[in-house]
């Protein structure tokens, strides 16, 4: 179960989560920003002026809107794989669509994208949710089937957190296999020694 | 953009699952002199202003941000090292040695010697028998030459590379954890 240790959001040390949060996010700037211009790229203003629309990753943004309650800065839109037209698609078909594109931590992404729209956000919610619960019979499905297949063609369309589930599912099918067979008992090299001798071996 | 170095370790981290690469000195120094920075840049901007302004919380926010970038890279790191700790025994090869930092260093020693300690006080070796044994003795082949071994009873075997031999379990299983050994079905 080494894979689950490293949990997402709350864990502070999850590299998942560090990764997820620098995904953009378009905002627009509600008041003008001194000193900010180098946000936008395509300006060499000093200043950001007020009504700039840009996109900054999810952690400037959460930084800029949490420390000061009375005023905002930004104006915060939502991403386009996450809006209604693309929550469609997902309901539509949930299978068929090629998650790892839309952002490798889809729902990881799409969890912190709800607290960050009032109007939205709950919708967003249940898409993600929804979307997961449709996509994870195919996931069981295909990993209790392929345990020694090539499985790129099944996993490319797979957000991060669905490989993760995928592999452990793999796993499990072959630690059963392992004990249907009566091969337990047998002791393996480490993961990680196998892998320093396959390293070792291209010097020699 | 800030925080763009302490990005590249966490990538780097996300990217190495089962092998400790060198310690990056070099982008970890870069994190913490950009941190450095923006905490100065911080500090004479709220005294010329003694306001807190979208600049100051934007840096600030890249500060948080680099220091956690930091800390998950070091975290990474030494939850490998404590697996390796398992996976390849008290002592680790040479090359393996040269990847990590001074103070890697210090940690493995360290839970080398808090994990012996522990293991004396209760009286067992934890790192034998990570699943229930089926038999007391296997078939094991060798992989590489390792010298004599002596077995509980007196008798020395000589380990040599492609030969196998009949072993008692608890003898073999950390060589075979470390690919000295390789356990065959019979």
């Amino acid at each position: 179960m080494e894979t689950f240790k490293s949990s997402y959001c709350p864990n502070y040390f999850s590299i998942e989560d560090i990764l997820a949060t620098q995904e953009r996010v378009p905002v627009e700037v509600e008041t003008d920003l001194k000193n900010l211009g180098f946000l936008d790229q395509g300006a060499d203003n000093m200043d950001l002026a007020r009504g700039t629309k840009l996109e900054l990753p999810y952690w400037c943004v959460e930084g800029l809107n949490k420390s000061d309650q009375s005023r905002s800065y930004l104006m915060v839109d939502i991403p386009k794989t996450f809006k209604e037209m693309f929550r469609e698609i997902m309901s539509a078909d949930p299978l068929v669509v090629d998650l790892h594109k839309m952002g490798p931590y889809y729902y990881e992404f799409g969890r912190h994208l709800i607290k960050l729209s009032q109007t939205e956000g709950e919708a967003i919610g249940e898409s993600i949710s929804r979307t997961f619960m449709s996509r994870f019979r195919e996931i069981l499905d295909s990993s209790q089937n392929s345990a020694d297949t090539d499985s790129l063609k099944v996993t490319s369309k797979m957000d991060m957190l669905e490989r993760m589930l995928y592999k452990e599912g793999q796993k499990t099918k072959q630690g059963m296999d392992a004990w249907l067979t009566r091969k337990t008992g047998l002791i393996s090299t480490s993961a990680m020694v196998a892998m320093h001798r396959k390293r070792k071996a291209n010097f020699d | 953009m800030f925080g763009e170095k302490g990005l590249e370790l966490v990538k780097e981290a996300a990217r190495t699952h089962h092998s400790l690469i060198p310690f990056n000195e070099d982008v970890v120094r870069q994190t913490l002199e950009e941190t450095r920075a923006l905490w100065d840049a911080n500090r004479t901007e709220v005294a010329e202003t003694s306001a807190i302004g979208a600049s100051i919380t934007l840096r600030h926010a890249a500060i948080e941000r680099n220091k956690r970038c930091l800390l998950a890279y070091l975290n990474h790191r030494v939850e490998k090292l404590r697996t390796m700790r398992w996976q390849f025994g008290a002592v680790l090869p040479e090359e393996m040695k040269m990847n990590l930092c001074e103070p890697e260093m210090e940690f493995f020693n360290k839970y080398n010697k808090a994990l012996a300690s522990y293991m004396r006080a209760v009286g067992t070796d934890l790192t034998n028998d990570n699943a229930p044994p089926k038999s007391l003795y296997i078939e094991v082949r060798v992989k590489q030459d390792h010298g004599e071994i002596e077995t509980a009873d007196g008798e020395v075997v000589l380990l040599k590379k492609g030969t196998q031999h009949h072993l008692p379990r608890d003898l073999c299983e950390q060589l075979v954890m470390q690919g000295v050994l390789e356990h065959v079905v019979s």
